[in-house]
């Protein structure tokens, strides 16, 4: 058949063709223009005639070969009906805005854009975002910072907020953004410069029962470089401490600049809510006025729940009790070998392998990284660990082409196996990260190579410890408890922290020398 | 007699004006899609398309942000003072140009040295990591088989092409690029597309090809069906060394490895991700276009 003029778009005709070619006893389904060329190979292959012989390039050619006449007609009103199908939907999708500005006329009412663009163009697309009084989450990196600087000055003389850049992570008025987790609404906000730190206080507010007014991130250069400043942290805080709905406020980074300590505290003081803070990496400071420090983003989220809660807050390390966790250490060290000595920490997000660095460096005498805590234990090759390595999987270095290993579990495996060429391995560390964004079985992607890693070791006569812990809550798709089963049916050792994992690690490390 | 009000047009306003999209014409709608209009005007070979995705932007569109659903074949359309108007019996649409993005769709400018040298070393390291791109991404049921023909263009198993793809091989094999013109099945010929990415290759590497007669190949585009409104404004954009916006990011990410360094791979993301949208572009013709520049840029110099 021919369709003069044919309005139809080649999606739909391929997808037609592709149903056509289907039907029991039709051999060919061919949809072509009537070019010159087309119409000779169509008669070549048996598949000309009268109609489409007078058919022009603009005329949309069915050529169909079936066993037998009622096959041919089966097909000539399959096609019928499909393409009646197509028209009677209207042809229109749903309109899908192309710009920024069309986007904004379809919904005059969204006050927040979100943008994921190459670093080029970002920056250009957040400024015309703000400029239309909008506030923006920028989830793109190597945005120049300069651009971020201006953004930021921007967003501030509006009244804006400008997440970002490299912000992965926002849960605002309780809609989880990016790479986020289902938590319960409550009265603790909380502002992080980075994007899995957000994500574990969350957690761990949830896990103690309390709950998010508002998650803020910042972008993970906020505090970090002077010229900003901290301004967005600074933004955020005072925007919860004007909010009636938060009680409490959270803020964790990495170590910010010395020169913009005071300011933040400053504010921080000025919102006069009760505060607790976290910078990763560094012993908590003494309590000054409204502001308390916590000594791990766990701590941070117990501390910001005693708080809501009007209780008094308990340190403590672990939820087992010593006795738990000393026959969890027997167990996971009376079979190592004696050569087994490392420590190797395979991360997807970056805040908790900067918790995990920063808190084994000492006690383990030295842990190499691509963010090492001394200079000198800058990782010199990234793929190849050297004594104890911990690293972020989702740096640049390794995802070049690839997913982020929160997406797709095969940059963590495949380092996993080789590192088990390793006989000198004693503890893999890693975090299993779900939610928004992620895999949809993180544990189970990698359980598979978890379990032949031990499997491994045990063949050599030695033992590896495997000890994980899941950032999540039980609202999140991928559930924390079945992701916490899986990692414990392939023998890992689940604590329910990061830092409790990290602190595991270290003990078991105690016991193995 | 009561006169009846007419109805208010619709507004819309052009983000971006293809730099061969004249500035007064006067044509007919001759084709409506899901996301283009096509515009025919009497005496002009090229048609001008109105579109809704940046990706499909060229030297004759105007990117638009949607399309009016009542628009129909046959509607006629009025360019001047900065608007195109597009008018049935009952009412108009209105494209406001002013302001509009300004598109040339030109490849980047390679300083390719003349000795040859970074040209060779751009082939030898660069061009796998496109091979490798579109190998994850290509439509295999387009012109990508003509690729595994190899390098030095023998001819296809035939076992694993359909009767289009072995016709295009035997043409390229016979030297005949300008065989392909109209050639394919689809709503655009994938003949135009690989040609048109063909003749991209040779524009960015600065390196004419004699296989390549542009002559022939335009003499069969502007031929009584030699091939659609669209294939034929495509063909005669590049033979002019103008690009629709898919292919031309993509040979943007190119120029960024350029001088190619030891390492090209730490540009491969950007690479990545043109390509993937490059092969999103029409059912098979943004994948057909790069497996033309790919055919161009593996063949032996």
């Amino acid at each position: 058949m021919v369709h003069k003029d044919s309005y139809y778009d080649s999606v739909v005709l391929m997808s037609i063709s592709a149903d056509i070619k289907k039907i029991e006893g039709v051999n060919e389904a061919v949809v072509a223009m009537g070019t010159g060329v087309n119409l000779e190979l169509l008669k070549d292959m048996g598949l000309g005639g009268e109609e489409i012989s007078s058919a022009g390039a603009n005329d949309l050619i069915i050529a169909i070969d079936a066993d037998s006449e009622e096959k041919l007609d089966e097909a000539e009103s399959k096609v019928g009906q499909l393409l009646r199908k197509k028209s009677s939907s209207g042809g229109q999708e749903a309109y899908r805005p192309t710009s920024l500005d069309s986007a904004i006329q379809t919904l005059p009412d969204a006050n927040l854009v979100v943008i994921s663009l190459p670093g080029q163009y970002a920056g250009r697309e957040a400024r015309k975002a703000l400029r239309a009084g909008r506030h923006v989450m920028l989830f793109s990196d190597n945005v120049p910072i300069e651009q971020e600087i201006s953004l930021k000055q921007l967003a501030s003389e509006k009244g804006l907020l400008m997440m970002g850049p490299d912000c992965g992570t926002a849960m605002i008025n309780g809609m989880p953004i990016c790479f986020a987790n289902v938590v319960r609404r409550g009265d603790i906000g909380v502002v992080s410069a980075s994007g899995t730190g957000l994500q574990e206080v969350a957690c761990n507010i949830e896990k103690n029962g309390g709950g998010i007014s508002q998650g803020i991130g910042t972008g993970g250069r906020d505090l970090k470089d002077e010229r900003i400043g901290g301004l967005m942290v600074r933004m955020a805080v005072e925007a919860l401490g004007r909010d009636p709905q938060t009680g409490v406020i959270a803020v964790v980074s990495k170590p910010p600049a010395d020169a913009v300590i005071p300011d933040v505290m400053n504010t921080l003081k000025a919102t006069g809510k009760p505060c607790v803070v976290h910078f990763i990496g560094t012993a908590a400071r003494e309590t000054e006025g409204n502001v308390r420090f916590a000594n791990s983003l766990e701590e941070t989220a117990r501390i910001a729940v005693s708080v809501s809660k009007g209780e008094s807050y308990e340190p403590r390390v672990f939820d087992l009790p010593e006795s738990k966790i000393d026959s969890i250490i027997e167990r996971e060290t009376k079979e190592m070998s004696a050569q087994q000595k490392y420590v190797r920490g395979l991360f997807a997000g970056g805040t908790l392998t900067d918790e995990a660095v920063f808190a084994l460096h000492e006690p383990l005498g030295g842990v190499y990284s691509l963010d090492p805590v001394e200079p000198a234990y800058e990782i010199e090759d990234p793929h190849k660990s050297v004594g104890h390595t911990i690293v972020d999987l989702g740096e640049d270095v390794f995802t070049v082409g690839r997913p982020h290993p929160m997406i797709d579990a095969s940059i963590r495996t495949e380092r996993i196996e080789r590192e088990m060429e390793d006989p000198e391995v004693a503890v893999l560390l890693i975090d299993c990260v779900i939610g928004y964004g992620s895999h949809p079985d993180p544990a189970g992607a990698m359980a598979d190579t978890l379990s032949a890693a031990k499997e491994r070791y045990r063949a050599n006569g030695g033992y590896l410890s495997i000890v994980a812990s899941v950032t999540g809550t039980e609202g999140d798709a991928q559930n924390i408890h079945t992701q916490q089963r899986t990692l414990e049916s392939v023998g890992c050792v689940v604590m329910p922290s990061n830092f409790q994992a990290v602190k595991l690690v270290e003990r078991i490390m105690g016991a193995s020398r | 007699m009561e006169k009846k009000a007419s109805p208010v047009p619709l507004q819309l306003k052009a983000d971006s004006r293809g730099i061969m999209v004249a500035e007064r014409f006067i044509g007919r709608v001759s084709a409506v899609f899901e996301r283009a209009v096509n515009i025919t005007i009497p005496g002009d070979p090229m048609i001008v398309s109105l579109v809704t995705r940046r990706p499909a932007m060229s030297g004759r569109s105007v990117l638009v942000p949607w399309l009016p659903g009542a628009l129909q074949a046959g509607d006629t359309v009025h360019s001047d003072s900065g608007a195109i108007t597009i008018t049935d019996r009952e009412r108009r649409a209105e494209v406001d140009l002013t302001g509009a993005h300004v598109y040339r769709g030109r490849l980047p400018d390679v300083p390719w040295e003349n000795d040859g040298v970074q040209r060779a070393r751009f082939r030898e390291l660069v061009v796998p990591q496109l091979r490798r791109s579109l190998d994850r991404v290509a439509v295999r049921n387009g012109l990508y088989g003509l690729l595994r023909t190899g390098a030095r263009g023998g001819l296809p198993r035939i076992s694993e092409l359909d009767r289009f793809s072995t016709y295009a091989a035997r043409q390229l094999y016979h030297s005949n690029p300008a065989g392909l013109v109209g050639l394919g099945s689809g709503l655009t010929p994938s003949g135009d597309d690989f040609l048109v990415g063909a003749l991209a290759a040779e524009e960015f590497m600065k390196q004419r090809d004699e296989t390549i007669d542009r002559r022939a190949i335009y003499l069969r585009a502007i031929e009584p069906d030699g091939t659609t409104d669209v294939g034929r404004t495509q063909i005669v954009l590049a033979i002019r060394g103008l690009f629709p916006e898919y292919l031309r990011a993509v040979f943007a990410a190119l120029a960024e490895s350029v001088p190619v360094s030891d390492n090209p791979g730490e540009r491969v993301s950007n690479l990545e991700m043109a390509v993937s949208e490059a092969a999103r572009h029409g059912h098979s013709s943004g994948s057909d276009a790069l497996t033309g520049a790919l055919w161009w840029l593996v063949r032996p110099s």
